[in-house]
């Protein structure tokens, strides 16, 4: 990705977004949608969820159907949030226990 | 239900419905008779593509400057394509000399304090924004960046499990159900 490279430019790049009116799906979207980033992994959860249920389930009638999303969507969160914390764990806690 | 072992058209692979599948997530689905199952997919597919260009705006999807992450996008589709010949094409310019000679290749999106123009010669060249004047398109960087181009990356991977369902369905789901069916509730 680029943020490597975004971390070279100059911030004028970054604040340009937030000077001009913002024109969906040709530029980003306003920095300030980004400041909660995490939260976009539930869209990210969900989305994910319907397309896999999608052609994978084998009954499709909505009850059903919406609520092997909603579980599956929970799922990918807590998975994720599980990882996070791991890592987390990992980095700052067992690491330097190693080290020291 | 046909009873296991018995010859389904749907059973075998079916080259065309994995085609249609390739050129539109769902489609596949929808050529067997899956309709409903055709038109989730396409929603949730194309809905976290549409969804990460618009959080990452079009400089997401890049075939040229991203060209790994490209990959996986590309596996939506022709539209993953159109979209980044879009971008090339239209909203990429080069650097010229006051001599008209191009200084820079390849081509590069505008900075926020540039625009471009169309030459005769049909070559797009930047030049500096009017006063007033709104680049023809902004960079994504830090997280809408990154945001925009992993969704189109996952719809890519998604739709590679809606163009086996499609190539495979009936059989895939049907020997589920069977395993379904044989474990006692």
């Amino acid at each position: 990705m680029n943020t490597i490279f975004a971390l070279r430019l100059p911030l004028a790049t970054s604040l340009a977004a937030a000077d001009v009116p913002w024109r969906p799906f040709l530029d980003p979207m306003p920095l300030a949608w980004f400041d909660a980033w995490y939260l976009w992994m539930i869209p990210l959860a969900a989305f994910v969820a319907l397309s896999y249920k999608a052609v994978r389930a084998y009954d499709i009638k909505p009850a059903p159907f919406l609520r092997g999303v909603a579980i599956m969507t929970v799922q990918i969160i807590l998975g994720m949030v599980a990882l996070a914390a791991a890592s987390y764990l990992l980095v700052e806690v067992f690491v330097p226990l190693v080290r020291s | 239900m046909s009873t296991r072992g018995t010859a389904d058209p749907g059973e075998h692979f079916q080259p065309l419905a994995a085609i249609l599948a390739i050129i539109l997530p769902g489609l596949g689905q929808i050529a067997l008779g899956y309709t409903a199952r055709g038109l989730i997919a396409m929603l949730g597919i194309l809905g976290l593509f549409s969804l990460g260009l618009l959080a990452g705006g079009l400089n997401c999807i890049d075939s040229r400057e991203n060209r790994v992450w490209f990959i996986g996008q590309a596996l939506v589709g022709p539209v993953a394509f159109g979209l980044d010949a879009l971008h090339q094409s239209r909203f990429k310019a080069f650097e010229a000399s006051p001599a008209g000679n191009i200084l820079n290749r390849p081509a590069r999106v505008p900075g926020p304090s540039e625009s471009f123009t169309l030459r005769p010669d049909g070559v797009r060249v930047l030049t500096p924004l009017p006063s007033g004047g709104q680049p023809p398109i902004v960079k994504s960087i830090g997280r809408a960046n990154e945001i925009g181009t992993l969704f189109g990356a996952i719809a890519g991977m998604l739709n590679v499990i809606a163009v086996i369902d499609a190539a495979w369905s009936v059989s895939r789901r049907r020997r589920d159900a069977h395993k379904a069916q044989e474990v006692p509730a």
